[in-house]
């Protein structure tokens, strides 16, 4: 544990797309999902990376499945935590609208010391919360005030997908409403949103570039930012292209970048690329705020 | 000669000589058709004048009172929501005039009269962005104005009307000379021979005069029209005998004997044209493979036809309140293109066959029933676009118009829609990206000319860029593959090709393969479209 002096200790789990060196260097304990291939279950980054993911589910018939923690792992993560020093924990998840998760943490938690944070955001769009509410307890923010900045920062963050295809999405069935705005018959590159903790659509483009061009327009719609961040599925060279226009975009902003984990990867597909902004604080943002 | 020393034009008299009027175009209706022809024999320019003027005289009958005044004010409305096709459109203009210039007025004398044509004329100029001379424009500008000359030099009543003729007819004679693509064509303004005829027959009405027997308008020297109308009856039929010694006189004769009206045939010794209405078309079919072998075979239910341009949704159970704020409706020619489009969100599709073109009437009730508060219109062909503005004119800002000219950059925009937000806002955008899609068009061509700079022989596969001829081959195929190369100039990420009617049944197959060929890094989407005159249709991005 490299923040061995912090007694809060921040969870949350693996849609977060966090890489692995910003998980190490703040301390954050990432908690897997699963990724089931058949009955064969594999956690979420562990067992399976994202390299060997896609390429796996170019060669596989049977598209895989993904299944929340079990309470169970929750309760023995935060027991660990507790017994390892920590006095209180902030548990940070994916939007409850999405995915169990958060419900099986709430359950694993009863009755200790875990402040529950419900993001209404993935992938980064929780990830970054995440990041800002580590950074606020290593200034000596309160549980309390750390998951109002989780909270705040989720607010202030809007992630857009552009997927290849929506075929995935739709067999995930984590688009509840607004699929047939994207219609069937013509060859569509959508674009997705997370808004209120759940998947809308945003666009419907005819090509791949058009597609990209269009994350990168509602990304500067959002300006001013204080993070900009981009993710990639399977295409290194597109998150290499996002990288330069998303700096060119906000220079004086923070960036992350990641690779979407197995998890995601189920949901959007291969070759499925994703932006996303952090807003600057606003009147509404909690007073404490790290700088 | 009657005789008719003083005009004194009332409500009755007026409706008497639009009646005549209508008659005597109802009987050039096809010839005016078959002088437009060119680029694709989508030759409709006298039908879409008829109907038009049918809707004005429909229009006209709902007024009441003897005052001439009111019932050109009854007639300009019917008119206006009638009208279709850029000619009916012009038209409509040109009848809003006369309306306007006799406003409060109660009998037209021949002063009046005049005056009111050069009402008409200054009306349809103002109507259309971008007048082009050698079209109906022309034709009506030069005819009042010579009615008003020879009024102002003191000829009576018929001296105005009969120079007035004389000079629309002269005009009509003159428009290839200010049209090269009617020179290059061989044909005189299909557009502008409609209202040379309509001031025909107004003229015959006025006078009491009696109509000629044979229509005036039969296309090409050779071809003769049958007066007798079987409109809304059996089918029109239409194929192309290829053979030696075609006698035309011999193909018209089995035909009539077959049961056939108005019969047209056209072409030379080796290639004849045929276009006939009749109960059975297999019996056409027959008197043609008697001479030869056919080609290009077609039958429509003429009843079918006049009920196309319907909304293809059942209104029953329409619930107003399940709008969306903005609706979209398109106006699409074939039911794979229709399909797309109601995929895409068109909450209305006024689904539409050959040969009748949509209606300002027809867009605006599609309108209503398709948003709460707006509706935007995809009209998805040049020939609809000003329908469509006429009917966004009329809508009180209820309406507006994204001008789509191809249904390629009408999907395109249609991507764009959305039925929440600010209705000027969503059309914008919608306008925005159609400006990226090339739209190709691949067809036959009906006759030999050149177009664009560009030969084409009769029968020829031709290929059109954006409007523009740009290649006359033997394959559709090779036409397609030339389109697209043109098209794909400035770069292109995608195409797609939507098969029409007479696409070949293999083309979804082979098209790709030829295609990818030639642009290896170009995505191809093909999809039904099932569009007539154009076996293939292509947006390219």
């Amino acid at each position: 544990m490299m923040n061995s002096t912090s007694t809060i200790r921040v969870v949350t789990d693996s849609t977060c797309d966090l890489p692995p060196n910003v998980v190490q260097s703040l301390g954050i304990t990432v908690i897997p999902l699963t990724v089931l291939f058949g009955t064969e279950e594999l956690r979420d980054g562990v067992d399976i990376t994202a390299e060997q993911f896609f390429r796996r589910l170019g060669r596989e018939k049977e598209l895989p499945t993904t299944a929340a923690p079990g309470p169970g792992v929750f309760r023995t993560v935060y027991e660990r935590l507790l017994a390892e020093g920590a006095t209180e924990i902030v548990s940070i998840h994916v939007s409850s609208k999405l995915s169990a998760t958060l419900e099986s943490a709430r359950q694993g938690g009863a009755g200790l010391p875990v402040t529950f944070v419900d993001s209404l955001q993935v992938s980064l769009a929780l990830g970054v919360p995440v990041m800002e509410a580590a950074r606020a307890i290593q200034q000596g923010a309160t549980a309390e005030q750390a998951a109002a900045v989780a909270l705040d920062t989720a607010r202030r963050t809007q992630i857009f997908f552009t997927l290849e295809t929506l075929e995935y999405l739709r067999r995930g069935g984590r688009m509840s409403r607004g699929q047939e705005f994207f219609g069937s018959l013509l060859q569509i590159k959508p674009v997705i949103t997370v808004q209120d903790g759940e998947v809308h659509p945003a666009a419907r483009m005819r090509t791949k570039q058009k597609a990209v061009e269009e994350l990168l327009r509602r990304c500067a719609e959002m300006r001013p930012v204080s993070t900009v961040f981009a993710l990639h599925a399977s295409t290194p060279d597109e998150l290499a292209h996002l990288r330069d226009r998303l700096h060119g975009l906000a220079p004086d902003s923070r960036y992350v970048e990641s690779r979407i984990t197995p998890v995601i990867g189920v949901h959007v597909g291969p070759g499925a690329v994703s932006a996303g902004v952090t807003r600057a604080p606003d009147e509404q943002s909690p007073s404490f705020l790290p700088t | 000669m009657a005789d008719a020393p003083t005009l004194a034009l009332d409500a009755t008299r007026l409706q008497r000589a639009f009646e005549v009027a209508e008659r005597w175009l109802a009987q050039n209706r096809e010839g005016i058709n078959a002088i437009n022809v060119y680029p694709v024999p989508d030759g409709d320019t006298g039908t879409n004048m008829l109907l038009t003027w049918r809707a004005a005289l429909k229009g006209g009958v709902e007024g009441d009172g003897a005052a001439a005044g009111t019932y050109l004010g009854h007639v300009a409305r019917g008119a206006l929501m009638g009208a279709r096709g850029n000619s009916g459109v012009i038209l409509s203009q040109i009848i809003r005039g006369l309306a306007e210039s006799c406003a409060g007025v109660h009998t037209l004398d021949t002063s009046a009269f005049a005056r009111a044509l050069e009402g008409a004329s200054a009306t349809a100029y103002a109507a259309v962005t971008n007048p082009v001379e050698g079209t109906i424009l022309t034709v009506i500008r030069e005819a009042s104005a010579a009615a008003a000359s020879a009024h102002a030099s003191g000829e009576g009543t018929e001296g105005v009307l009969y120079i007035m003729l004389t000079e629309a007819f002269a005009s009509v004679k003159r428009t290839p000379e200010l049209l090269p693509r009617l020179r290059e064509a061989g044909v005189v303004d299909s557009g502008g021979m409609g209202v040379a005829v309509i001031l025909q027959g107004l003229v015959c009405g006025i006078l009491d005069h009696p109509l000629p027997a044979e229509p005036l308008v039969t296309g090409t020297a050779e071809v003769k029209a049958d007066a007798v109308e079987h409109e809304g009856h059996g089918f029109c039929t239409e194929f192309v005998i290829s053979g030696t010694g075609l006698d035309r006189s011999t193909i018209e004769g089995e035909l009539a004997a077959a049961g056939g009206s108005s019969i047209l045939v056209v072409g030379d010794p080796s290639m004849l044209r045929v276009h006939v209405h009749v109960e059975r078309p297999e019996h056409a079919f027959d008197v043609g493979e008697r001479h030869g072998t056919l080609a290009a075979r077609k039958a429509e239910d003429m009843q079918a036809q006049h009920e196309a341009w319907m909304d293809d949704r059942d209104d029953e159970d329409l619930d107003p309140s399940l709008l969306p704020a903005i609706g979209l409706v398109a106006v699409a020619e074939g039911r794979g293109i229709a399909a797309a489009f109601r995929d895409l969100g068109a909450g209305r599709v006024l689904l539409g066959q050959a040969g009748v073109k949509v209606s300002a009437g027809d867009i605006l009730e599609a309108a209503r029933r398709a948003g709460r508060e707006h509706a935007i219109v995809l009209p998805n062909d040049k020939d609809v676009l000003m329908a469509a503005n006429q009917a966004a004119a009329a809508s009180d800002g209820f309406l507006t118009v994204v001008p789509s000219r191809s249904p390629a950059s009408g999907l395109t925009a249609a991507l764009e829609y959305r039925g929440e937000g600010d209705a000027g806002e969503v059309a914008a955008a919608m306008s925005e990206v159609m400006a990226g899609v090339r739209a190709v068009e691949v067809s036959r061509s009906v006759r030999t000319a050149t177009v664009d700079g560009v030969a084409v022989r009769e029968g020829d596969a031709i290929a059109l860029v954006d409007g523009r001829m740009v290649a006359a081959t033997e394959t559709l195929e090779d036409a397609l593959l030339a389109g697209l190369d043109v098209a794909t100039e400035d770069g292109a990420e995608i195409a797609t090709i939507y098969l029409g009617q007479e696409a070949p049944a293999d083309a979804a197959e082979r098209l790709p393969r030829l295609i990818g060929e030639r642009h290896p890094d170009l995505e191809i989407q093909i999809m039904p479209g099932g569009q007539p005159y154009y076996p293939y249709l292509a947006g390219v991005e």
